[in-house]
């Protein structure tokens, strides 16, 4: 066994119940690379209106600052891997809002549920949510011209409003439901839905591309029917995720037949909704 | 050296420096995919006039290819880069996307990256889509028939042109039937196109002629109508020489090109007609890359 293989995960467990909202940026592999645990032990985190050191809210084991675990996570976790660009951060539980925000590179894992706007102006990496998430997954927070920009954001569960809002650029897999407003206002990118999006999908889109397996609860009556076809980049799409996760592999089989509907033409948008058949 | 009763001359092919590109197309079915490629490896079998040398190195199963449709990987050979990018924009714009449900893909990922739908994405008229799958950037082209897709960019690599041996023969008829079979054996090497027509060539040429103007001129020394007339390579028994010509993208795919190729062309025998093998060289002088016929066939 090579010597990297015996390094333990860096991992910070919660030692007691929080009451307050935590921002967990700092603790990323890419801040904590080459620090000695001593050292990583003292950083402040902001809890609330105060600041606390990391070993006063964690017990901290491993040493592998690329890998980083944190258990006994709960929704009072935010801004966890926030700027990550390499590395890997495991959530055991569930996380707050903003996760992964403008992540540029590795993988978040979060086991849970995720809050709002997880991978919020992400440029790059892959964030994995293995139950559901809340609004504006990808989406941009207010102010803010984009949101997704580029990378992977793959939900096993359910999302709320506005997935997508603003995206720019990357890719967003829901395996189950989308509430309404799915690609508000979307520049570019592909989001794809495996179970059934909500009311207005698409509404505001200006480019991009949303996938769905079925017809979403309602669309904006300035959607536009093409037709159907056979697209081709749609294998390419269905062969990349099958590839990449194992949870996808079915896809592999999924005929690229689709019914196209164009819009947002309220604002001249070219976007797509393209439904399996 | 002797194989078969056919003398391997003590020669050496002689091959210059190019550059390469690997293109990979596909369509509906491989009969569409053929009329891409035969139109975009078309009028490309020498630099000196078509600037580029161009063919179809082999068939690709669907499990091979992107899109997961039947293809075709196409080489493409030129001496320049500013040639290998106008070439590319030529022939896949008139050829590649022209062609019905056909799609088109890089089929090499290493070396310098060019436009392979770069450029032609404009010909969607801003209907054209980017769709970037796995860090690679595609365009989906509307066109009449439904989407032409294509990968934005290829890569282009150092190659080598110009390796070949020469069949020498009693006459035609078994001169072109040993460069079949010579090619027959040969397109089962990756890595290498034979570009001429069916992959022979019955022009040979050396460097210089007597008119000034022309850079190239007949091989004299190994047509066999001018035996008795100058200074010839042929003996009395040869009445036919045929050459193929290697484009590759290494010395070693030329080399094992060659081996085939030869032992194929040897495999009818001298009783049936096949001479000797020779090697086109201009002394040595002018390229790099030697091929010598008794190494490659020991």
């Amino acid at each position: 066994m090579s010597q990297n293989k015996m390094i333990k995960p860096l991992t910070f467990t919660l030692k007691e119940k929080l009451i307050q909202r935590i921002d967990l940026s700092a603790l990323i592999p890419n801040q904590l690379e080459g620090k000695p645990l001593e050292k990583i032990a003292k950083i402040k985190i902001a809890v609330g209106n105060k600041k606390l050191t990391v070993e006063k809210l964690f017990d901290i084991g491993g040493e592998d600052t690329q890998k980083i675990i944190f258990k006994k996570a709960v929704d009072l976790f935010d801004s966890i891997g926030r700027n990550m660009n390499q590395g890997s951060i495991e959530v055991r539980g569930s996380v707050g809002d903003r996760a992964g925000q403008d992540m540029n590179g590795g993988e978040l894992t979060i086991k849970g549920n995720a809050g709002d706007w997880v991978g919020t102006g992400m440029r790059d990496g892959r964030i994995e949510v293995q139950k559901n998430a809340r609004k504006f997954l990808g989406g941009a927070l207010p102010g803010q011209s984009h949101g997704l920009r580029g990378g992977t954001i793959h939900v096993f569960g359910d999302t709320g409003e506005r997935t997508g809002d603003k995206m720019r650029r990357g890719m967003i897999v829901v395996e189950g439901n989308t509430a309404d407003y799915t690609g508000s206002r979307m520049i570019a990118g592909t989001i794809m839905i495996c179970g059934q999006a909500g009311s207005n999908t698409g509404f505001g889109m200006k480019r991009g591309t949303i996938i769905l397996s079925d017809q979403p609860t309602s669309m904006p009556a300035t959607f536009n029917e093409c037709g159907s076809f056979e697209l081709a980049f749609l294998k390419l799409i269905f062969n990349s995720l099958a590839n990449s996760n194992q949870r996808l592999k079915n896809l592999k089989e999924n005929s690229s037949w689709v019914t196209r509907y164009v819009g947002d033409l309220s604002i001249k948008g070219q976007g797509e909704l393209l439904i399996l058949q | 050296m002797k194989i078969n009763g056919v003398t391997i001359d003590d020669t050496f092919a002689e091959a210059f420096p190019m550059k390469a590109t690997r293109i990979i197309i596909t369509a509906l079915n491989l009969k569409w995919a053929y009329h891409s490629a035969n139109a975009m490896t078309g009028f490309a079998t020498s630099v000196i006039a078509c600037g580029c040398e161009s063919s179809i190195e082999k068939e690709l199963k669907p499990s091979e290819t992107p899109d997961g449709r039947p293809g075709l990987s196409v080489l493409l050979f030129t001496m320049s880069k500013k040639e290998m990018i106008k070439q590319i924009q030529n022939r896949v714009g008139q050829c590649v996307l022209t062609s019905p449900t056909s799609a088109c893909f890089s089929g090499m990922h290493e070396g310098e990256k060019l436009a392979l739908g770069k450029n032609l994405r404009y010909f969607g008229d801003g209907h054209q889509i980017a769709k970037k799958i796995d860090g690679v950037r595609y365009w989906r082209i509307p066109a009449m028939d439904g989407e032409f897709l294509v990968e934005e960019s290829t890569h282009m690599t150092k190659a080598i042109g110009g390796g070949n041996f020469l069949v020498l023969a009693e006459n035609q008829e078994v001169a072109l039937k040993a460069c079949e079979k010579a090619i027959v054996a040969m397109k089962k090497i990756p890595d290498v196109i034979m570009p001429f027509p069916g992959g022979v060539v019955r022009s040979g040429s050396k460097v210089g002629s007597k008119y000034p103007t022309l850079p190239a001129s007949t091989n004299d020394a190994f047509c066999p109508t001018l035996k008795g007339q100058v200074k010839s390579e042929l003996d009395s028994s040869i009445g036919s020489v045929m050459e193929i010509v290697i484009d590759g993208l290494s010395q070693e795919a030329i080399s094992e090109a060659t081996r085939v190729g030869v032992l194929a062309a040897c495999s009818l025998g001298s009783k049936k007609g096949i001479k000797r093998i020779s090697a086109g060289n201009y002394g040595g002088n002018l390229g790099p890359h030697h091929f010598h016929l008794r190494k490659i066939l020991k």
